[in-house]
């Protein structure tokens, strides 16, 4: 997401995905100190300071990503400044366990660097356990792409009557920007 | 702690201080995994990790390192 300034390039990142939480009813986005100023290190925001959001249904939402500012130089003018996806978890659980969840952290200790899933446990059946600590290839997932997975899969209520246009919307933001 | 009220949605984006996003940090530690920060950043950078911490605790924290440092 490009933006002239610093913090211009942050809200151009967060307004969508502020825009997309405001489907299941809005969240706060906790963000690094320093996120607005620094470039080219590495900085993360989280819902509701990395404790679950509440769907209803006895449904969770956890939802946290790591993100990086660069400088494209002068030249680039509006589009100086460019936040750019790090990596991102997005959960769904219920009573504290794990339903599904998309991954990405291909610089965290865990082996598997590509975009996954994860099936937790209170989705599976006695039969299927062994789906629990799979990671299950995926194409990338944006936060919007999980959001209405949650409403239109999950059964979680939207609380806006336009919420499948605002999300659609806001990702042709992230689909217009993503570089990978 | 600087908070940016959005006027045409719900959500919120609030920036934490240095001594917030640490506390932040240390509370989702020790309510994942009952450990300290220090615990778990020791843990972490030596590349010991237990196995009885579940992966996807470890993962939640992982990616929030950044309000860690």
């Amino acid at each position: 997401m490009p933006g002239p300034s610093i913090p211009a390039a942050i809200d151009a990142f967060l307004d969508p995905l502020r825009d997309a939480a405001s489907c299941f009813g809005g969240a706060h986005f906790t963000l690094t100190p320093g996120a607005r100023g620094d470039v080219g290190k590495t900085h993360a925001w989280t819902l509701n300071s990395g404790r679950p959001v509440q769907l209803g249904r006895d449904l969770f939402f956890t939802a946290s990503m790591q993100f990086k500012t660069l400088d494209l130089g002068k030249p680039k003018k509006r589009h100086r400044f460019r936040v750019t996806t790090r990596e991102y978890i997005y959960e769904v659980s219920a009573r504290g366990k794990e339903v599904i969840s998309a991954h990405w952290h291909p610089n965290s200790s865990s082996p598997y660097k590509e975009p996954h899933w994860h099936i937790g446990s209170a989705a599976l059946a006695e039969f299927g356990v062994r789906l629990e600590h799979a990671h299950i290839p995926s194409p990338r997932v944006s936060f919007e792409g999980m959001i209405r997975f949650m409403i239109e899969q999950m059964g979680v209520a939207p609380h806006r009557e336009d919420w499948s246009e605002r999300l659609e919307r806001t990702e042709s933001v992230f689909e217009t920007y993503k570089n990978w | 702690m600087t908070v940016t009220n959005a006027s045409r949605s719900s959500s919120t984006v609030i920036e934490l201080t240095v001594e917030q996003a640490r506390s932040m940090f240390d509370e989702r530690c020790r309510e994942e995994l009952g450990v300290s920060a220090a615990e778990f950043l020791a843990r972490i950078e030596s590349n010991d990790i237990p196995d009885e911490w579940p992966m996807d605790a470890v993962a939640r924290l992982e990616i929030l390192l950044p309000f860690a440092r």
